[in-house]
């Protein structure tokens, strides 16, 4: 009897198997693997409800991380610092807003699957903040900012829609919009 | 279960602040109680739509300590986000849109008498609220000095936004006399008058020359607005005039400091 529940409660997952035993450089490549099929979901805008179910806060921290260096290389000498701290603040407080907004609204949805969300979608983002770093020039920095801006949202709306009653999506997105409209603002700025 | 809990933190709160109160001031606001309840107008027809937006605005031209107290009380009852999820609950999204086109609309009031305060919310007025920062960010960004943080010029428009909003829903709060409105409502029309600000900043930051014009238009349909309301809402026709035009004249000044200190050419 014992030995039945056991095994009932004992998940069989073949993809991860026993983690115990492994070493340190597969489990961080698992994660830097799931990471990556994050974000090229993100990338061909199709939100999956079950890979949304398994957050983490690797990947937005990564890419937070990555958007603040480069955007704060760009500023002026005195400024990087303040810079690095401003983009951390927008990403992490807007994106906490934009979510509490959501749950207000009546979004079935929990509270870091969207912080999650929205930051795997600051990925466009981050490929313009770098094509704007290597070519200095505001035509090109305005087009990429908003290809990036464009992307970004298309891809965090496909990605928490489904969570929101219908007639209230319009709602639900407009802080999105926001959101993204002061990154990528910065990101012209630079 | 949960509400007794409530009752009973209530009163302990009630028992806290009592201690250091002299008796004089309960007894004010004891009587103050009784005359709102007995003032609560039942005999004019018109007014009897929006009973269910009175609550007990009852002590707060007493004293000090009991606005206090009171505010304190209304502030524990916001702690559970089951209770501010009605205050975001909208069924249509043109709902915020007809609200938006009635706060620069003053005519509906000259053209018919009839008020009626429809269930107010508070989503719209938090993101007007964050558009005026945008507006204002994206204004000092088109003027940006190299000398000034970046940081801070966030700082300052998300801060002068939310500040106005707040410290002008106080000022409303406090004058109105005899509007009998839930502080959230008066938040929420405050908040929506902030609309003609954001329309005004848009329409200067795509052309400057027209932007004292809108400031002229815009700000002074949304004044006209808020000052409408409050002298329909009021039930003390004759002392609310002169608190809703300084709460006006508050409204109107505003929007010119908005443009001329952070739109230049």
């Amino acid at each position: 009897m014992a030995n039945q529940l056991d095994s009932e409660l004992m998940i069989p997952n073949e993809e991860i198997g026993n983690t115990l035993d492994e070493s340190v450089f597969a489990t961080l490549l698992r994660d830097l693997k799931r990471i990556g099929t994050k974000l090229k979901q993100v990338l061909i805008f199709r939100g999956d409800k079950d890979n949304l179910r398994d957050w983490d806060l690797w990947g937005p921290l990564f890419l937070c991380l990555l958007l603040s260096v480069i955007l704060s290389h760009g500023a002026p000498e005195n400024q990087s610092s303040l810079v690095f701290a401003l983009i951390f603040f927008i990403i992490w407080i807007g994106s906490g807003i934009v979510t509490i907004n959501a749950l207000l609204l009546g979004g079935n949805i929990s509270f870091f699957q969207t912080v999650c969300v929205l930051g795997y979608c600051i990925f466009p983002l981050n490929i313009a903040s770098i094509i704007s770093l290597i070519f200095n020039n505001i035509v090109v920095k305005f087009i990429f900012a908003g290809i990036g801006f464009i992307w970004s949202i298309i891809s965090s709306i496909s990605f928490i829609s489904p969570f929101i009653p219908t007639n209230k999506k319009v709602l639900a997105i407009y802080p999105v919009f926001l959101f993204f409209l002061s990154l990528s603002s910065i990101i012209l700025t630079l | 279960m949960t509400t007794n809990q409530n009752d009973n933190e209530n009163d302990n709160d009630v028992e806290w602040f009592n201690a250091p109160v002299n008796h004089q001031h309960l007894e004010q606001s004891n009587q103050n109680q009784n005359q709102n309840q007995n003032q609560n107008y039942p005999q004019n027809p018109e007014l009897s739509n929006f009973s269910n937006e009175m609550n007990e605005k009852t002590d707060s031209n007493s004293s000090f300590v009991s606005m206090f107290r009171t505010t304190k009380i209304k502030l524990n009852e916001y702690r559970d986000i089951n209770k501010v999820k009605p205050l975001f609950d909208i069924n249509n999204p043109k709902e915020v849109l007809e609200r938006l086109v009635e706060s620069i609309n003053p005519f509906r009031f000259i053209n018919n008498k009839n008020i009626k305060i429809e269930s107010f919310d508070l989503y719209g007025p938090v993101m007007i609220v964050f558009t005026l920062a945008m507006l204002l960010l994206f204004a000092m960004k088109l003027t940006f000095n190299k000398n000034e943080l970046e940081f801070f010029v966030l700082g300052k428009a998300i801060s002068i936004s939310f500040t106005y909003w707040i410290i002008f829903s106080v000022i409303v709060n406090f004058l109105a006399f005899g509007v009998t409105l839930k502080f959230t409502t008066i938040m929420s029309i405050t908040g929506y008058s902030i609309f003609g600000y954001c329309l005004t900043l848009a329409i200067s930051l795509v052309n400057n020359s027209f932007g004292f014009l809108s400031a002229i238009i815009f700000g002074g349909l949304s004044t006209a607005k808020i000052f409408l309301t409050l002298f329909f809402l009021s039930n003390q026709k004759e002392k609310i005039v002169a608190p809703a035009g300084i709460c006006s004249l508050i409204h109107f000044i505003f929007i010119f400091y908005l443009k001329f200190a952070f739109i230049k050419k």
